[in-house]
């Protein structure tokens, strides 16, 4: 994921061996060893920690044991071998080179890289992408910058936005829609993108006329970029269905809305949904029954206060039917995870005891307040001798990892 | 009685057409969906086309939750005409608020890729300290509104689940969270389809999702606009 | 009143409750008016058959929409009742309007309980009624009437309510209190009569009593039990 714009920023340094130096200090942090790649991202926090260590020893620099101490909220024999990884990778170097020497010092490029690394991770790289458009205007705008310089940052866009271009198409007209869904940062801000692209061949056009060809290429990129991605939204909506979409946008988008949005927009969503009106029905008899229950039941006591002043939260909501199904599920579950439906009302004394047994289970398997899950198979049992002649398959359960569920 | 109740139903024997008639009540004010093992009328096609008769004529239609699993809605084209009459039931304040359950219990789960099924029935709660703290409305027109929500089905508080040992984190005095409620199992697939568009529309208006729901809307031909036609019922039959 | 106009009027009425109109409104069959009174005005509302109507949830095993603390609910409606219901013998619509106190004068009996717990387990019940349109509250002057609600209620109803009524005791009203007390002048309430559930055409009322309910399902086992899963119409018991 890095190859992209880290290459492309860091080729034009020079001396080769320079540049050598610098990939192996910044892939430092990268690394888990010589040779192999780290799989577990909290390495990153320790190599973070012991970079900072060395910002805050001052020009001194950190032996291996100040360095640990430095680190302790880490474990020891970790921060030791972060050390020597950074160390082999020359990210971390002792003061003198001398074998005798205990004290190092670190160069900063690895830590800018680990920067870099969490941002392009966080947000897919869609930051990185606009600050090297940035980076590649000021380089043009330069009043030094010479026709060259020019024509490797047209180059350079060209190429980022032919690749881009390039994996959105290749999924959308090849790839199942789940794996087009699963890159859809591609999509994110592309106009801010090619805008700012658009900007950078402006001005590299008008300073230097002479560039027309390496801007052309650059026009012809962006606009394949800029149907790319309306090819792949156009199938992203298709196979939206009801919410499939909504993923489709970074959490960011989402978060912002909600946090900057007046109720008129937020209510705005709504528009052309019609919802039902508050619409409860009193029976008579439940009435009667309500007054009877009141007036047998004596004193009631002052309920406990309440804890933040939200009146209206879980103690006002109706617990009875709720406790009668948990009461249910924890029966029909006890010595077991799960049943079978047709098990149930298999012991149904007759229809009408199986079909209140059948009410309970999917009432219980819609209820928020139990955790247990109604799953429905094809097929039917009959039976005509028995109380519940018609059966169709099903179970009835503990919901897996109710953590969650 | 309404003739749409007879009318259905007139070709059917007795029993059927109480059987219909049942099923009528039954999707009209459950409170959830049904099983079809619940009701006749669900699971005999026959008679579930009585029942979307009867539905009909009184701007209704089934609605398929799950496999299995039924509900009634408002036809699209008669949720068109009533949106258009710009009459709300809930004060402009409650559904910001249930907006703002929809984005924190659906669309960022989604994003985060924590939710699997397509529905906007979901599990992911929203406390009322996030509606809170991340949104411009009043605290107190808040609270009055999740009470209006409650009633009416379009919100419901989550309950606490969490095994006990992370009961301790984050959260925990952040008062109750809610989950978007059953009345959301009664929209339609255009219905809840439109719902997701204009989520996008709204919080992504430049982006190339919006722009493709716009360029979708833009052809009539598909059906990002439905024609008013009838796809289960006929009118014809209502009036004979 | 063409099809396409009913179906938009029992869709308005789901969607924005009982709605008040101008009393010469044409309205589409099956729907109640209800004569408000001392104004020109009238309310609307579908009124369903017999065995369609929500009261036929509970017979069948399903639960409709969630209430909050339905007990105080329930109970407080039944004060609005007996304080409201000028004559049990005569329509329970539209009865007359009381003031709050009034009202709390019969909850209070309902329960030993503190001023403030009990003052707040009202205000909550009223406001839950209100938004239902169960009854009519006034903020401003806090005096309650019947709601339009109350006039979905049938004859089997309103047995069931003559009886508490009369279990209840009446209402402590503040005597200087004239304004509210009286009975509306005699209005034509031809309109606002009791819907008549029942049809000829279909089976007879839900059985008001549990265990006639279940006696009859009983007997209606014995020869259900070959036709697989018919529900509903057992629930019904015979025709009364």
């Amino acid at each position: 994921m890095t190859d992209g714009p880290t290459t492309l920023s860091l080729e034009e340094l020079a001396p080769e061996a320079g540049v050598l130096r610098i990939y192996r200090q910044v892939f430092s942090v990268l690394a888990r060893e010589h040779g192999a790649m780290i799989s577990d991202v909290e390495l990153l926090d320790i190599d973070e920690a012991i970079l900072a260590a060395f910002a805050d020893a001052g020009n001194e620099g950190l032996t291996l044991e100040s360095a640990v101490a430095a680190c302790r909220r880490h474990d020891p024999a970790s921060v030791t071998r972060r050390f020597e990884v950074l160390r082999g990778y020359g990210a971390i170097t002792r003061v003198v080179d001398h074998p005798g020497e205990r004290f190092h010092r670190a160069a900063f490029a690895p830590y800018v890289m680990l920067l870099f690394l969490r941002r392009l991770a966080a947000a897919g790289g869609q930051g990185e992408l606009h600050q090297l458009l940035a980076l590649e205007g000021l380089s043009i705008r330069s009043p030094g910058a010479v026709a060259d310089d020019g024509r490797g940052s047209v180059n350079r866009l060209s190429r980022v936005f032919r690749l881009m271009a390039n994996q959105l198409s290749s999924l959308t007209t090849t790839s199942p829609v789940e794996e087009l869904r699963e890159h859809a940062e591609l999509l994110w801000g592309n106009r801010a993108l090619i805008s700012q692209a658009e900007d950078v061949h402006a001005q590299a056009l008008q300073r230097w006329p002479e560039l027309d060809r390496e801007c052309a290429q650059l026009r012809t990129a962006l606009a394949a970029y800029a149907d790319s991605s309306e090819s792949a939204a156009a199938r992203l909506i298709e196979q939206a269905g009801s919410t499939r979409a909504l993923g489709l946008l970074p959490v960011e988008t989402w978060r912002s809305f909600a946090r900057t949005s007046d109720a008129q927009t937020l209510a705005g969503v709504l528009d052309g949904q019609v919802f039902d009106a508050v619409a409860p029905w009193f029976s008579p008899q439940a009435m009667a029954l309500a007054v009877e229950n009141a007036s047998s039941s004596g004193p009631v006591r002052m309920p406990p206060p309440r804890p933040t002043g939200d009146t209206d939260a879980p103690t006002d909501r109706p617990v009875a039917g709720d406790c009668d199904l948990r009461e249910f599920t924890d029966r029909v579950l006890a010595h077991r995870d799960r049943v079978g439906v047709s098990q149930l009302l298999d012991d149904a004394q007759d229809w009408m005891d199986g079909r209140r047994t059948l009410s309970l289970l999917v009432a219980s398997h819609h209820s928020p307040e139990v955790d247990a899950e109604l799953t429905w198979a094809d097929g039917f049992r009959v039976d005509p001798q028995a109380a519940v002649p018609w059966v169709s398959g099903g179970m009835f359960g503990r919901v897996v990892g109710s953590g969650n569920a | 009685m309404h003739p749409a109740f007879t009318a259905a139903v007139a070709d059917l024997s007795e029993r059927h057409r109480d059987e219909v008639l049942a099923a009528y009540a039954a999707v009209e004010h459950s409170w959830q969906p049904l099983h079809e093992s619940q009701m006749l009328a669900l699971r005999d096609a026959t008679l579930r086309r009585a029942l979307q008769q009867m539905l009909h004529p009184l701007g209704r239609t089934l609605v398929k939750v799950g496999p299995h699993l039924w509900t009634s809605g408002y036809r699209d084209d008669i949720a068109r005409e009533l949106s258009e009459e710009m009459l709300e039931s809930l004060p402009l304040v409650d559904r910001a608020v249930f907006v703002l359950i929809l984005i924190h219990s659906v669309a960022i789960p989604r994003s985060q890729g924590l939710i699997d099924q397509d529905t906007w029935i979901s599990n992911q709660p929203t406390s009322v300290e996030e509606l809170n703290r991340y949104s411009r409305l009043p605290r107190t027109a808040v609270r009055t509104g999740l009470a209006r929500l409650r009633a009416s089905g379009l919100v419901q508080i989550a309950p606490d689940r969490r095994p006990h040992q992370a009961r301790g984190s984050s959260n925990t005095n952040a008062g109750a969270s809610y989950l978007p409620g059953p009345q959301l199992a009664r929209l339609t697939p255009a219905a809840r389809r439109r719902l997701q568009e204009e989520l996008i529309l709204a919080a992504g208006a430049d982006t190339p999702l919006a722009a493709a729901i716009r360029a979708r809307r833009a052809r009539p031909s598909e059906d990002g606009v439905l024609k008013p036609s009838a796809p289960e019922a006929t009118e014809t039959q209502e009036n004979s | 009143m063409n099809t396409a106009d009913t179906a938009l009027w029992w869709a308005r009425a789901r969607a924005l409750g009982p709605a008040r109109h101008e009393a010469g409104t044409p309205a589409p069959d099956g729907f109640l008016r209800l004569l408000e009174p001392h104004a020109g005005d009238v309310w609307l509302l579908p009124a369903h058959p017999g065995t369609a109507g929500p009261w036929v949830l509970d017979e069948m095993g399903f639960s409709g929409p969630t209430i909050e603390q339905p007990n105080d609910t329930a109970r407080m409606l039944a004060a609005v009742v007996r304080c409201c219901w000028t004559d049990p013998e005569a329509p329970i619509w539209p009865g007359r309007e009381v003031d709050w106190e009034t009202v709390l004068s019969v909850y209070r009996t309902f329960g030993d309980r503190e001023e403030s717990v009990l003052n707040r387990a009202a205000t909550g019940a009223i406001r839950r009624l209100n938004g239902g349109g169960w009854v009519l509250w006034d903020d401003d002057r806090r005096v309650v009437r019947l709601g339009p609600r109350c006039g979905t209620w049938v004859n089997a109803d309103l047995t069931v309510l003559r009886e508490l009524y009369r279990s209840l005791p009446p209402p402590e009203e503040p005597e200087e209190d004239e304004e509210y007390g009286e009975t509306p002048p005699d209005h034509d309430q031809g309109a606002g009569s009791t819907p008549v559930r029942d049809q000829a055409n279909l089976p007879g009322p839900p059985a008001d009593d549990d265990d006639a309910v279940d006696a009859s399902m009983m007997d209606a086992d014995a020869h259900l039990r070959e036709v697989p899963a018919s529900v509903g119409e057992e629930d019904r018991g015979d025709p009364a």
